[in-house]
């Protein structure tokens, strides 16, 4: 399907400010993410007739609206990003590692691909952080655990056809060894298809860790995630809706234009993975 | 043919054995797994009672074996919170999530399906686009924000709908659109590839050329054949549905299995959460089977061809 560009432009536009003001924004706020303020309590958006101290608000304890998102939204960002990073490294690494072995190895790494693909991940996750209780190393990994199959079969999949190919005999044949094979030729072949997956992968991880963070399992306060600010303003509906509805509309455009950025990578990337895809 | 089943059905128990394994390893590495069924307050004799019923006692092989016999007979254990059998607890939720599931299935099909044809037929015209851009939609928009958005529209400024629980038939319309809403734009999409790949098919033509209408043409002769990858979808999308009523539960204070894990988890109800796991897993590995097996039904040339 091919979309506009115009929209794709968008996309990428909306990406961009939304990292900027991760990156920077805090430095403009004039209030601390934690600092409180009793007498402003509850106080609504500065376009909404509120205090133009606050320009989106604050919330139950008088904290800024505005510092509270900039806050949630770096750290709902770096553990998507963090997420992504870890499951594309293991998940390639299983992939080369089972096409490279073959054999009963192959045969073991691929029952646990299938074993993840058969659960829904969140599940596999509230059960560890029911059991192990929930700390940030934990929550990160378990962020990263979060489609690494995808990547395993994928990059399997991609070095089994490409060792088949001339290309991949004949460096064999001119005697580089498999670490030179596999950084110097196949990955290179192999990256678009992990690009594409990747972009695919970060919105979904972003509503990961946004939904465990909105049930209370995820990033635990005095730190925050767009999901926990989310799930904060939820007793607040009918008095301050604007501390729900801002973190989920922010999430909304970010996984949104994500998709459109990954939607469109793949059909002009990859010809071949849309075809097996769809 | 029986091969094909025999496969089918073997990998599913297989997969079931992993998922049991898992959750072994889990609940012994994690700590004394006596102390996480029955709490840390619970009494000496207890304790020693709990031993020898689990065989915590024996070495570890055994115990493993008797833990997947216990599990795969139902023997869950007890709630530390309330103090009552797991599986009578899951029990009374399972009614719940199951009608909540069926409705948003129901309503994802009947949205996302037509959807999906109408894109197809209408290839290219602003309809096809705004169909599809609705099913982009209708997946990045994360499941609690959809219903806190309706929450606040339809129960607290509109007041038409009620806001969390149960009782009336209303109360299923916000949770079910909410869960339905992200199968829906799968559905919606895949049917639209799914038809474009065969509309324009040789049987295709032929059966225009021998004057059948156009509608039977498309619900008799395209539909059937487009059927394969919609069900797969469907299929697929049971885990999603899952993860989803896990987080819709939640929203509109649903009595289901979804909010019952929840809340376990965040109370540490491990009793709870091993028995809520290991029952949804076989649920899914379940309806996995039996999506492979309609396959089979659907489509003859599978079977022969495995």
């Amino acid at each position: 399907m091919r979309r506009p560009p115009l929209i794709l432009s968008a996309a990428l536009v909306v990406l961009a400010a939304v990292v900027v003001v991760a990156i920077i924004g805090n430095v403009f706020t004039p209030h601390g993410v934690t600092q409180q303020n009793l007498l402003a309590r509850l106080k609504p958006p500065a376009f909404l007739g509120g205090d133009p101290n606050y320009p989106l608000g604050t919330d139950r304890i008088g904290r800024d609206m505005v510092a509270r998102l900039i806050s949630g939204l770096r750290m709902s960002l770096s553990v998507a990003l963090a997420g992504t990073l870890i499951g594309a490294v293991v998940g390639a690494l299983v992939g080369f590692i089972a096409a490279h072995l073959r054999g009963w190895a192959e045969e073991v790494l691929m029952m646990l691909v299938d074993f993840q693909a058969s659960l829904p991940f969140i599940l596999i996750a509230l059960t560890l952080l029911a059991f192990f209780g929930n700390s940030m190393t934990l929550f990160v990994i378990l962020m990263g655990l979060f489609g690494w199959e995808t990547y395993a079969r994928l990059a399997r999949g991609v070095v089994l056809s490409a060792t088949s190919q001339p290309y991949s005999k004949a460096i064999v044949a001119l005697g580089a060894g498999p670490w030179r094979l596999y950084t110097r030729h196949i990955l290179p072949n192999v990256a678009s298809a992990l690009i594409v997956q990747i972009t695919l992968t970060f919105p979904q991880i972003i509503l990961l860790e946004t939904s465990l963070s909105f049930l209370g399992l995820g990033i635990q306060p005095p730190m925050t995630s767009l999901g926990q600010i989310l799930g904060d303003g939820r007793d607040y509906l009918s008095t301050a809706w604007w501390i729900s509805v801002l973190p989920g509309a922010l999430i909304f455009i970010i996984t949104l234009s994500m998709s459109i950025v990954g939607d469109w990578l793949r059909d002009r990337l990859d010809p071949m993975l849309k075809s097996r895809t769809s | 043919m029986t091969r094909f089943w025999l496969v089918k059905i073997v990998r599913t128990l297989l997969t079931l054995w992993f998922v049991l394994t898992f959750a072994f390893i889990v609940l012994r590495t994690s700590g004394d797994p006596v102390v996480a069924l029955l709490g840390a307050d619970a009494r000496p004799d207890e304790v020693a009672q709990f031993r020898s019923q689990w065989g915590l006692d024996r070495p570890l092989y055994e115990q493993y074996a008797r833990y997947i016999a216990q599990m795969a007979t139902g023997q869950f254990g007890i709630s530390y919170r309330d103090g009552r059998q797991v599986i009578d607890i899951i029990a009374e939720r399972v009614p719940w999530t199951l009608l909540l599931g069926l409705v948003a299935y129901l309503i994802a099909a009947l949205v996302g399906i037509p959807a999906g044809i109408l894109a197809a037929l209408k290839r290219g015209s602003t309809l096809d686009r705004l169909i599809m851009t609705f099913a982009v939609f209708g997946f990045a928009l994360p499941n609690f924000f959809l219903g806190i958005l309706m929450i606040l529209l339809f129960s607290l400024t509109l007041q038409w709908l009620p806001s969390s629980g149960t009782g009336t038939i209303w109360h299923f319309l916000m949770p079910a659109i909410t869960l339905g809403t992200f199968t829906a734009g799968t559905l919606a999409r895949f049917t639209r590839s799914a038809m474009l790949e065969v509309l324009d098919r040789l049987y295709m033509r032929a059966a225009a050329a021998k004057g059948v209408p156009h509608w039977k043409r498309i619900l008799l002769h395209a539909l059937p054949n487009a059927a394969i990858p919609i069900v797969t979808i469907i299929g697929l999308n049971l885990g999603q549905l899952i993860a989803g009523a896990i987080v819709v539960e939640t929203v509109f204070a649903w009595p289901g299995v979804g909010r019952l894990l929840v809340t376990a988890v965040s109370s540490r109800d491990l009793a709870v959460v091993q028995a809520l796991v290991l029952v949804i897993a076989a649920t899914m590995v379940v309806a996995n089977l039996l999506v492979d097996l309609l396959y089979g039904l659907l489509d003859p040339r599978i079977r022969v061809a495995r």
